[in-house]
């Protein structure tokens, strides 16, 4: 009796045929989807649920407005005449830290209005890359080497149809859900009002809009209602045009991998074309974005599906593949073709899998924008050595330093330089820096191998040779380096990007006048990419695959190999009579390079020296640049010598309005000593140094240093504080400035025959950067006070920086006279008068600024 | 019952052994929209709840079909049919059927809309189990229907333990069953929930429903602080929904003050802010780097002109330049025509907000 009724019951409630607007519900029904509706919410934050268009739009636009390494531009409009915006994250130039082009990775979202989780996956993208800009890790390594182009909406007409309708669409059960809530297609032709029946089929399916491949396959359609409807010709929707137009934001060269993203399905849709190693490479990168994202807690599971060559439906990832030769696919999100049952819905119709539960949005966007950074990593490219040093961990000196300097035409020198032979039976510290963070750390610190990746050694295999033959280099301690320092064993740029190795040569070693130690690297990056074999010639990605990318022998390759590029000499014998070492406090340059210089000054505190760079822009300008770095053994470093904007001279100066930018760093190692014959006061040995200026765009600048100025009782180590020197003169020597004039100064010297000099680091009446110089001060001391007259105050002009400074073309103009009365306890005044238009005379309070180390000097009782 | 069960499983081996068969988006159409399959279809569906024997029947149709590979066919009625039971209340015979659908071996499979991937054109097997999740939901909503009238605070002592463990279903069921507890019993789980915080821990997600479902202000006001993030912030965002505008804006204001999910709580302000408390807070906020993009987007929505004229007159004053970059953002978001008019005769003092503005040449509609 009970079927019976049933069986009746049944008569009267079957099929209803026409199209209605029916309404997803969280309880059973037509719709009902066992969780419950989202609703978006008009809200700028990332929560449990999804935001709206506006929402989602002002917090791009607010990233944009808050971090420098986000900008957005307008690449086309939609059918409805809205914007569609793509954003680049990356910094300013289109370089890497290392001077190379970098690899752009592009993103698309939103091309079908439903599937709400591709905008909050794209946003979420960018919120991840912000919320980490300064990490000095993965996130930061792919804004300042990578450029990252997303575009979160490009369906934006259809997307704010589907919010409008958060919870109805038209529906018939042969039909399916249409429009509304459901919408897939943009909406030409079509009203914003659901209740419109007749346009609520129309729209062009923006992902069978596009060349090759449109309307070449029965899986589009000619039908205005259909689903897939392809439009009336390739690329004949402004949004298609648009999304491609995004492209061009970067060189085509550039370009490295293309997502479409979409829901649902869990599944990579590749596009292969007739490139195999293209193929290849982008299986495996598919791989590892699944290997990274399965060994997440929930285990989602993406298979990679892939379709072509030579065929395709016209959606948005072949034109990518076929035109740029790149990794490109449709990514569908989870759930998996079970829809909502994956979270225990009701699976009552197989459009839920279009809605995400609201619980969910979250860690899928949290987790799929990890796996993103992970693929990014790996498009940015494989893994190169970009610098060696091996450190006598005795004395700290540097004795060896070989670096891969890129060049003009794109390819790059190994330059290298000894300061002291290696020797057996001494304990050195290899360091080798890397063209990326190569590793990744748990929460605890450990080095341990990225989620999804187990196939590598955690440490790299390094091996020596001497003629051929393997030698033990008894390796002791080792380990990724993680701490920003100034000195020589920091990481580089990035976290991990440079490993330490403790070795040893043995005593026994047999060793001619030309031995030498060949070493050999082999490694690879946190996604399992080998070094590359020979950095001379530099990676880039073209015609499907890396190019330059060698193996251990040499050979063109697609997965690299060991790097054998590094010999390293090793003697008995030392190679100097006096020991590398850095010199004390003074003006040094470059005696091919007269016209410009350096000053430095060691400071009695601390390992610190304040460094000023004299020197020249392109155009032959003036230009100054200083910095704080640190000292030890035989080097300094400066990570960050930067420039001044802002200032002025005379009476218009203003210390509120300078600001100092990054302009590159700055390291200076000197070589081993020479007798200086005959010493000049505490100066009795010579020796030089080797510079490297590596500016943010990685371009390098290699010049030689020899000391120029001989500092009155300058020295390279702490003077016995009890052995004092009471000569007042001797404390003027330092840096000077008025404290109401932060941002300009004087740096004065007082040598050893008594002269004294001066450079005096300000600005122009125009508020260009000007430095004055004068190294024939007259010194007149009574007492604890001290006169200094500089008579023949000279302005220069005409160098040009870098490569093409020309000594000759560098020219001196008078600039006039400047006095000072400085007492030995630091205070004094400055007067000046200049003989040149406009700069009138002045005079300012000043006090003494640093400390430079020298022998122990005090004041007159 | 054990027969029919072993019988439909070597069926479902046997149709293993079959490959499947790809169809088109015409010929799936043709099925889908003709008469003769839904009339059919339709008998095929009375055949089983009218049968002597559903088991045998359903057997027989397979049997008789096993051969035919018209997979389309007889995997649209087996589709029918499930949906029908999808109404049906759990019963044995149905539950038999349900249970042997959901390791079916589909064979009708048509290409994904996107990439090359044969999917079934019926899904008979999330289907099924998506009978047993409503069935599921409406066992869970019996059981704790009774639970929670029965012994309501001996129920939540032990949901502390087992709630994040509850599936999709049982967890509906739950939540529907909140609906249906007595007066006393709401009164006992309250001062439950009241007594102490520690008795919360573990029911965060009861707690965020039940607060708002019982319009439970005191409960709501506490269950703010003490919730888990998820739990929290889905009560910041349904408290407009349950209570009246007063005590919704001081839970956010509250929420915002002890920096319990800051940002949402400030965008959650938007219906409230032409309240002069609430718009004089907004603006205040536009200095505070934490929340200045967040207020300044909920202003953005502001219909009002003395608004926008009052943040014209803020920008020209302000000293902060977070604030006056903001209020830039603001008038770059608004609709109205008097912030494009605005934007025109401002005199853009920060950089950042230049260099933005060149770029944002036009707003969003």
């Amino acid at each position: 009796m009970k079927k019976l009724i049933l069986a009746l019951f049944l008569m009267g409630t079957f099929y209803v045929q026409a199209q209605s607007i029916t309404a997803w519900t969280e309880e059973n029904g037509t719709l009902g989807l066992g969780y419950p509706v989202p609703i978006p919410v008009d809200t700028t934050e990332a929560f449990d649920g999804f935001r709206t268009y506006a929402g989602l739009f002002a917090k791009h636009q607010s990233l944009v407005m808050n971090n420098p390494y986000i900008t957005g531009q307008i690449m086309g409009q939609t059918r409805d005449q809205r914007d569609f915006w793509t954003y680049v994250l990356s910094d300013a130039d289109n370089t890497t830290k290392y001077g190379v082009i970098e690899g752009a990775m592009l993103i698309n979202g939103t091309v079908h209005a439903r599937e709400w989780q591709s905008p909050e996956l794209l946003t979420g993208i960018m919120e991840l890359l912000d919320a980490n800009s300064q990490d000095q890790s993965l996130h930061q390594f792919l804004l300042e080497n990578t450029t990252i182009i997303v575009s979160p909406v490009n369906n934006i007409d259809g997307f704010l149809q589907t919010q409008r309708y958060p919870t109805e669409n038209w529906y018939s059960s042969q039909v399916g859900p249409r429009d509304g809530r459901m919408r897939r297609k943009n909406m030409l032709d079509v009203d914003e009002d659901l209740q419109t029946q007749p346009d609520f089929l129309f729209g062009v399916d923006l992902n069978r809009n596009n060349s090759p491949y449109w309307a070449t396959s029965s899986r589009s359609s000619f039908d205005v209602n259909s689903i897939v409807y392809h439009g009336a010709a390739s690329q004949s929707e402004p949004e298609t045009l648009a999304k491609v137009n995004a492209a061009t934001l970067v060189d085509a060269e550039q370009i490295r991998i293309f997502t479409d993203v979409h829901s649902f399905t869990q599944v990579h849709f590749s596009v292969r074309t007739n490139i195999q190693n293209r193929n290849i490479l982008q299986a495996n990168l598919l791989q590892d974005f699944t290997n990274h994202h399965r060994a997440f807690p929930a285990g989602k599971n993406y298979v990679d599906s892939p379709s072509g060559p030579n065929n395709g439906i016209g959606a948005t990832d072949e034109y990518f593949a076929e035109t740029y030769e790149v990794p490109s696919w449709t990514l569908e999100i989870e759930p998996t073709g079970n829809g909502g049952l994956d979270y225990g819905g009701f699976g009552r119709n197989g459009h839920d899998g279009f809605i995400l539960p609201e619980s969910e949005i979250r860690r899928v966007r949290e987790q799929l924008s990890q796996t993103f950074m992970t693929v990014w990593y790996k498009q940015a490219g494989p893994p190169s050595v970009t610098q060696i040093r091996i450190i006598d961990k005795l004395t700290g000196i540097v004795v060896y330093d070989a670096s891969w300097d890129i060049q003009a035409d794109g390819s790059r020198d190994l330059y290298t330089h000894v300061f002291e032979n290696l020797q057996p039976d001494k304990d050195y510290s290899l360091i080798i820096a890397f063209d990326k963070p190569m590793r990744h750390r748990n929460n605890n610190d450990e080095i341990v191998h990225l989620q999804g990746q187990s196939g590598y050694s955690l440490n790299p295999n390094i091996n020596a040779t001497i003629n051929g033959q393997a030698i033990d280099i008894n390796p002791s301690a080792s380990s990724w380096l993680n701490q920003k320092s100034q000195n020589v064993t920091s990481y580089k740029y990035y976290k991990d990007d440079t490993f330490k190795l403790d070795f040893s040569i043995p005593s026994d070693v047999v060793l001619d006048e030309n031995s030498q130690i060949q070493w050999s690297i082999d490694v690879d990056d946190m996604m399992g990419q080998k070094l590359d074999g020979n950095p001379q010639t530099v990676i880039t990605w073209n015609n499907g695959q890396w190019q330059n990318y060698e193996d251990s022998s040499g050979e063109m390759s697609i997965f690299g190999g060991t790097d054998n590029s590094y010999f390293v000499p090793i003697r008995i014998n030392s190679l100097n009579s006096f020991e590398p070492m850095i010199q004390p406090s003074g003006l040094y340059y470059d005696p091919a390079r007269s016209g410009e210089g350096f000053s430095y000054e060691l400071l009695s505190n601390g390992n610190s020296v304040w460094i000023q760079w004299f020197t020249y822009d392109a155009q032959g300008e003036q230009r100054w640049f200083s910095g704080v770095g640190e000292y030890s053994a035989n080097t300094i470093i400066v990570n960050s010598l930067t420039h001044a904007h802002g200032g002025m001279f005379g009476d218009e100066f203003n210390s509120a309005n300078i600001v100092f930018e990054d302009f590159g760093s700055l390291e200076i190692i000197f070589n081993g000593g020479e007798a200086l014959n005959p010493p000049v006061g505490s100066h009795t040995v010579a020796r030089t140094a080797q510079v490297l200026f590596t500016d943010t765009n990685g371009n390098k600048l290699r010049t030689n240093l020899s000391q120029l100025s001989f500092v009155k009782g300058a020295v390279n180590q702490p003077a016995d504080p009890l052995a004092t020197i009471q000569e007042p003169v001797g404390l003027i020597t330092g840096s000077w400035y008025d404290q109401t004039r932060s941002g300009e100064g004087y740096i004065i010297e007082i040598l050893e025959d008594n002269r004294a000099i001066l450079v005096w680091y300000t600005y122009d009446l125009a508020g260009n950067l000007m430095w004055l110089i004068d190294s024939n001060g007259m010194v007149t001391a009574q007492g604890n006070d001290i006169t200094l007259d500089f008579n023949e105050v000279q302005v220069t002009d005409g160098g040009v920086f870098g490569s093409n400074f020309d000594a000759s073309a560098v020219n001196l103009t008078p600039w006039g006279e400047v006095h000072f009365q400085l007492g030995c306890q630091g205070a004094g005044t400055i007067n000046y008068t200049s003989v040149l238009d406009g700069f009138g005379n002045g005079q300012y309070n000043i006090t003494k600024l640093t400390n430079p180390m020298l022998l122990s000097f005090v004041c007159d009782d | 019952m054990v027969r029919f069960k072993l019988c439909l499983l070597l069926l479902v081996f046997l149709a293993c052994s079959t490959s499947a068969k790809l169809y088109s988006q015409a010929e799936i159409d043709v099925v889908t929209n003709s008469e003769v399959a839904l009339k059919s279809n339709k008998n095929f569906v009375n055949d089983f709840f009218t049968a002597k024997d559903p088991q045998v029947f359903i057997e027989n149709f397979i049997n008789s079909n096993e051969k035919s590979n018209d997979f389309l066919k007889i995997e649209y009625k087996l589709f029918t049919l499930l949906e029908e039971i999808s109404y049906q209340p759990k019963q044995d015979f149905l539950q038999e059927f349900v249970a042997v659908m959901k390791e079916y071996q589909q064979k009708a499979k048509k290409m994904h809309t996107e990439g090359r991937l044969a999917v079934p054109v019926y899904q008979l097997n999330s289907k099924a189990r998506g009978i047993e999740n409503i069935w599921l939901a409406d066992t869970s909503f019996n059981k704790y229907q009774i639970l929670l009238n029965k012994n309501p605070v001996e129920t939540l002592l032990r949901l502390k333990n087992t709630l994040s463990d509850l599936s999709q279903p049982e967890w509906l069921g739950l939540k529907k069953s909140i609906n249906d507890v007595t007066i006393d019993n709401h009164i006992k789980i309250s001062d439950f929930l009241l007594q102490d915080y520690s008795n919360m821990q573990g029911l965060d997600k009861f707690v965020s429903h039940y607060a708002l479902m019982t319009n439970n202000q005191n409960l709501t006001s506490i269950a703010i602080n003490n919730l888990d993030l998820s739990s929290r912030e889905y009560l910041l965002r349904k408290l407009s929904a349950y209570f009246a505008a007063d005590f919704t804006i001081q839970q956010l204001l509250q929420a915002i003050e002890i920096n319990k999910s800051k940002a949402l709580a400030v965008t959650l302000l938007q219906p409230y802010m032409d309240k002069e408390n609430v718009q004089l807070f907004l603006i205040e906020s536009l200095k505070d780097k934490q929340i200045a993009s967040q207020a300044a987007f909920v202003l953005s929505h502001s219909k009002h002109e003395d608004t926008i004229l009052k943040l014209e007159k803020i920008y020209s004053t302000s000293q902060s330049s977070q604030q006056r970059q903001q209020i830039v953002f603001i008038l770059k978001l608004n609709q109205q025509s008097i912030s494009k008019q605005i934007l025109k005769r401002l005199k853009i003092k920060d950089e950042t907000s230049k260099n933005w503005l060149v770029k944002f040449n036009r707003s969003i509609k």
